[in-house]
């Protein structure tokens, strides 16, 4: 009995019908292509997990103490607990001490919000690709949401939870991805090296620099006035920018590199900042999963209490 | 061809490429092995058989690779892989009759080629989608010509990796039940 179709021509048919799903409008395509990406990728996360394990053992990360895991999982959420805090907190200061300078009614800016820390391993790059969005194996049944806001080591901003986040699994927009529209004009502060290095004590906030991606690398770059004493290695943090949620507030986002001079603008400076993460090399993050109650005091689980 | 051998790597080789690669990468430059694995289909299945699996292995990887749309929605593009794939099975099949299949060095070049083809295909139709509103291409460097010269480079490591895989991926090959005299040269 003959076929139907012959094999030819069937992929014949196949191949243009994804040339045609090849061109359609965007968004046509936004909705349902990310689903069938999260289900062709349900039974690969497991695999894909193991596999993250195996470029830790292939390329580990190095840690200068020696501490059992535990400990250092404690210290780690102890670490990103109070740096988000502090930074959140200068930050807070900063925005009230201008209120009152101006003699403006005080508002509120949310600067503490209550958020819980939780690990996601990476489980997926784009093949081939760098920049590219990842996929971490928790999703909204653990609390995530579009924007959580992922660091490393505490307060080195990762990026953020794409929108409409799988149950299982999410997708991660690192910072300066492509196409990544929060990552275009970021409000950031330039903070002097000496008073990152000191703790516990009322430092200044640093001078503010709107940054963008650097056209011929990963680095980013901004413009400030000239007079702006800025140092290479100088610490650059997220400022209170309001595409980015609240707990990304004061995170690292880079170091200076370089400091050049602008010969169409004899009044200001080039800075080039160098990322402080590449997403791609990391097995996991640290999600700062916000609370829903609205309660906006600063809160952080403490691993000690236990269930 | 065993259908089950072939989802069996087909699944073994995305999960790679998607994050074991990571591993190997130097600088911003990650080699691959599907298309090794397309390769060696291409050189050893029956011609329906290697397009069709060149075709599936494509849309998975088109699944494996999210792009963003207005800033904050990602999505998936199926195309650029899928077509890629099948472009480079019909460049490479009219070759399979001049070399040695079960040569790992065969492999290497091939599979260097093989990727080449993807690229071109990749390229063109992501910079074309860059014309729309809302979708750059998935990459951060600064022009295509940027993109084409890393990508170059990683189908060069992906040649230089494919000679082991291709070494491998022969030993393999009376678990996928070839036929023809294609399976035996």
């Amino acid at each position: 009995m003959p076929r139907l179709i012959q094999p030819e021509r069937g992929l014949l048919l196949v191949s243009l019908t994804v040339l045609v799903l090849a061109l359609l409008p965007t968004r046509w395509l936004a909705g349902w292509t990310a689903d069938v990406g999260a289900i062709v990728a349900l039974p690969l996360t497991p695999l894909r997990h193991a596999a993250s394990g195996a470029v830790a053992w292939v390329r580990p990360e190095k840690f200068t103490e020696e501490y059992d895991s535990g400990t250092l999982d404690r210290l780690e959420v102890e670490r990103d607990t109070y740096r988000g805090r502090w930074h959140a907190s200068r930050l807070k200061v900063e925005e009230l001490e201008r209120e009152l300078q101006q003699l403006q009614q005080a508002r509120s800016v949310g600067g503490e919000t209550k958020w819980t820390p939780r690990t996601a391993q990476v489980v997926r790059h784009n093949p081939g690709g760098v920049g590219g969005v990842l996929s971490l194996n928790i999703g909204s049944r653990h609390g995530v949401a579009g924007g959580t806001v992922a660091v490393v080591d505490g307060d080195r901003l990762v990026g953020r939870v794409a929108d409409d986040p799988a149950v299982l699994t999410s997708l991660l927009i690192p910072l300066g991805a492509a196409g990544d529209m929060a990552s275009q004009g970021i409000d950031a502060r330039i903070l002097p090296f000496d008073d990152e290095a000191r703790s516990g004590e009322r430092q200044g906030i640093g001078h503010r620099i709107i940054l963008q991606v650097s056209p011929n690398s990963n680095d980013f770059e901004g413009l400030v006035e000239r007079r702006v004493d800025v140092k290479v290695n100088d610490p650059v943090r997220l400022g209170m920018d309001q595409a980015w949620h609240q707990t990304a507030w004061g995170m690292l986002i880079g170091t200076v590199i370089r400091i050049e001079m602008v010969p169409s603008q004899p009044l200001r400076k080039r800075i080039v900042v160098r990322r402080a993460t590449e997403p791609q090399r990391l097995v996991a993050v640290t999600l700062k999963i916000e609370d829903a109650s609205g309660d906006t005091r600063a809160w952080v689980s403490d691993p000690e209490d236990g269930p | 061809m065993r259908i089950a051998v072939f989802i069996l790597f087909l699944v073994l080789a995305i999960v790679v490429d998607t994050r074991f690669m990571e591993a190997l990468r130097i600088g911003e430059v990650l080699p691959g092995i599907a298309g090794t694995l397309a390769v060696f289909l291409v050189l050893c299945a029956q011609r329906s058989h290697a397009l069709w699996a060149c075709l599936a292995i494509g849309l998975f990887l088109d699944f494996s690779e999210f792009a963003l749309y207005d800033g904050d929605i990602a999505y998936c593009l199926v195309g650029p892989y899928t077509l890629g794939f099948l472009f480079g099975a019909n460049l490479i099949l009219p070759l399979r009759a001049m070399v040695f299949s079960r040569n790992p060095m065969t492999f290497g070049v091939l599979a260097f080629l093989f990727m080449l083809a993807v690229t071109v295909v990749y390229l063109m139709l992501w910079q074309i989608r860059g014309l729309y509103p809302g979708s750059p291409p998935p990459w951060i460097e600064a022009s295509i010509l940027d993109e084409l010269g890393r990508r170059v480079l990683c189908a060069l490591y992906s040649g230089l990796v494919a000679i082991p895989v291709g070494w491998f991926l022969v030993k393999t090959s009376p678990l996928w039940g070839f036929t023809g005299s294609v399976a035996r040269r």
